[in-house]
């Protein structure tokens, strides 16, 4: 019989439950040996354990749903999933042709462009009698003369000078070029107001066709992709989804 | 702590046969091949609610809540005994339901001493029990019911569902010093408690 002090139960129960400390400790075991009671102790214990972990399962107290109340996904047709796997590539192809056809309708692809653009304006602003009225209702804004931009009239008569402003423009337009350097002309006339200045618009926009039926191509790529996107379901990604 | 009704003992449920291959299916999303798991371990997982919250329509709501998680994360299995990832969920759904209901701590129960365990009507637990073994679980249950909480918990996860230190300590989010000391506790307790019905351990 041991004459040591008994040790904490709580190391007992510890090494009735196999834990890896208690199993190592020396002391603990050295006790167990010479004490009768403590041994008896934590065999008690081991029995008490092993009878837990045979408790059996139990019956339900009422009926269990054994599947979350999840409402089955609709199949989706073959159809529809190629419709809707459509989506993702047609849309992009839409906005790259509307940016596109966007940048290049509004001359913003050639700085050249947009000068031409402003010049033609320029020229047509001094000798504007009875447009101010039609230039205002076009533009929405006040007719700007030449003068207000801070041009010599010899300078805005010189073809050369709006060649040389133009640039590119002049060189790539030559009928709106030609148009927009009438002297005298209105900026209404210069952006469709007569006869000569209407015909200078339509050869912009003749230039200019290209970009804006990119443009309508890619609005109308977009439409169909939303079109497509709602009529086809989601995809069942397994019914397991939630 | 209520009966669980019906309280007629089942066994303790082992695997599925072709286990293995029913989960895949119902990780994949199988919806027959998860409710055959969950029938079929229907019953640890609500012994196991019952043991822990001591109400069978708490227990009913904790195996319900724990099937949902499965259901969502079974695709997140990653192998091992399914009966016990399946065990882990739905202690976590007890203890939830345990903190919600607040009805801890019940520490006023007094220390029995040896012999003195107030082991009430063991019928309230097991009505129908014919065998030695069935008293024997009868007896264990209705020690457990008087456990301290904190105590009840920890021994049922570890003793009676064996889980680990680690994974007891995860699902009542408590430090492993402390689960451990709830254990041993725990279990001093019980063999106080059930002292004088030793001759139930030896049949």
């Amino acid at each position: 019989m041991t004459t040591r002090a008994h040790p904490d139960p709580e190391r007992l129960a510890a090494l009735a439950g196999a834990d890896p400390d208690a199993l190592s400790d020396r002391e603990l075991i050295a006790h167990l040996a010479d004490c009768a009671a403590c041994d008896g102790q934590v065999r008690d214990l081991r029995v008490l354990r092993t009878a837990l972990a045979e408790l059996p399962d139990l019956v339900p107290s009422r009926p269990l749903r054994l599947l979350p109340p999840v409402a089955e996904p609709r199949p989706a047709a073959g159809w529809r999933i190629t419709f809707r796997r459509a989506f993702a590539p047609l849309a992009v192809a839409g906005m790259v042709l509307v940016l596109v056809g966007g940048v290049g309708a509004t001359g913003a692809l050639g700085p050249a462009d947009a000068g031409a653009f402003l010049q033609r304006l320029q020229f047509a602003a001094p000798a504007a009698p009875a447009a101010p009225a039609a230039t205002e209702a076009a533009t929405g804004q006040p007719e700007e003369t030449a003068a207000d931009a801070g041009m010599a009239p010899d300078e805005l008569a010189s073809p050369e000078g709006s060649r040389g402003q133009t640039g590119a423009m002049a060189t790539d337009t030559p009928r709106a070029a030609d148009a927009s350097a009438v002297p005298g002309e209105s900026v209404a006339e210069a952006i469709g107001g007569s006869d000569t200045g209407r015909g200078g618009g339509l050869a912009m926009i003749e230039d200019r066709a290209g970009w804006i039926l990119a443009a309508l191509a890619g609005i109308g790529l977009l439409a169909l992709a939303v079109v497509l996107r709602r009529s086809a379901v989601p995809i069942d990604r397994g019914s397991s989804g939630r | 702590m209520s009966d669980p009704d019906p309280s007629r003992p089942a066994t303790r449920t082992g695997p599925l046969a072709e286990e293995a291959a029913v989960v895949a299916a119902a990780a994949r999303g199988d919806r027959s091949a998860f409710t055959q798991l969950m029938e079929h371990y229907q019953g640890a997982c609500y012994g196991l609610a019952w043991r822990l919250l001591g109400d069978p329509d708490l227990a009913a709501d904790a195996t319900q809540d724990a099937f949902v998680h499965a259901y969502d994360h079974i695709r997140a299995y990653r192998g091992g005994v399914f009966r016990s990832w399946l065990l882990r969920i739905t202690a976590n759904a007890s203890y939830d339901i345990l903190r919600r209901s607040q009805r801890r701590p019940t520490t006023a129960l007094p220390e029995p001493e040896e012999g003195e365990a107030d082991i009430a009507d063991p019928r309230a637990v097991n009505p129908v029990a014919e065998s030695a073994r069935a008293e024997l679980y009868r007896a264990l249950d209705a020690a457990l019911r008087l456990l301290p909480e904190d105590q009840r918990v920890a021994v049922v996860l570890c003793d009676v569902y064996g889980m680990d230190y680690q994974e007891v300590a995860e699902s009542i989010q408590s430090p492993i010093g402390t689960v451990k000391s709830r254990i041993h506790r725990g279990r001093l307790r019980l063999r106080v408690l059930l002292a004088d019905q030793r001759e139930l351990f030896e049949g």
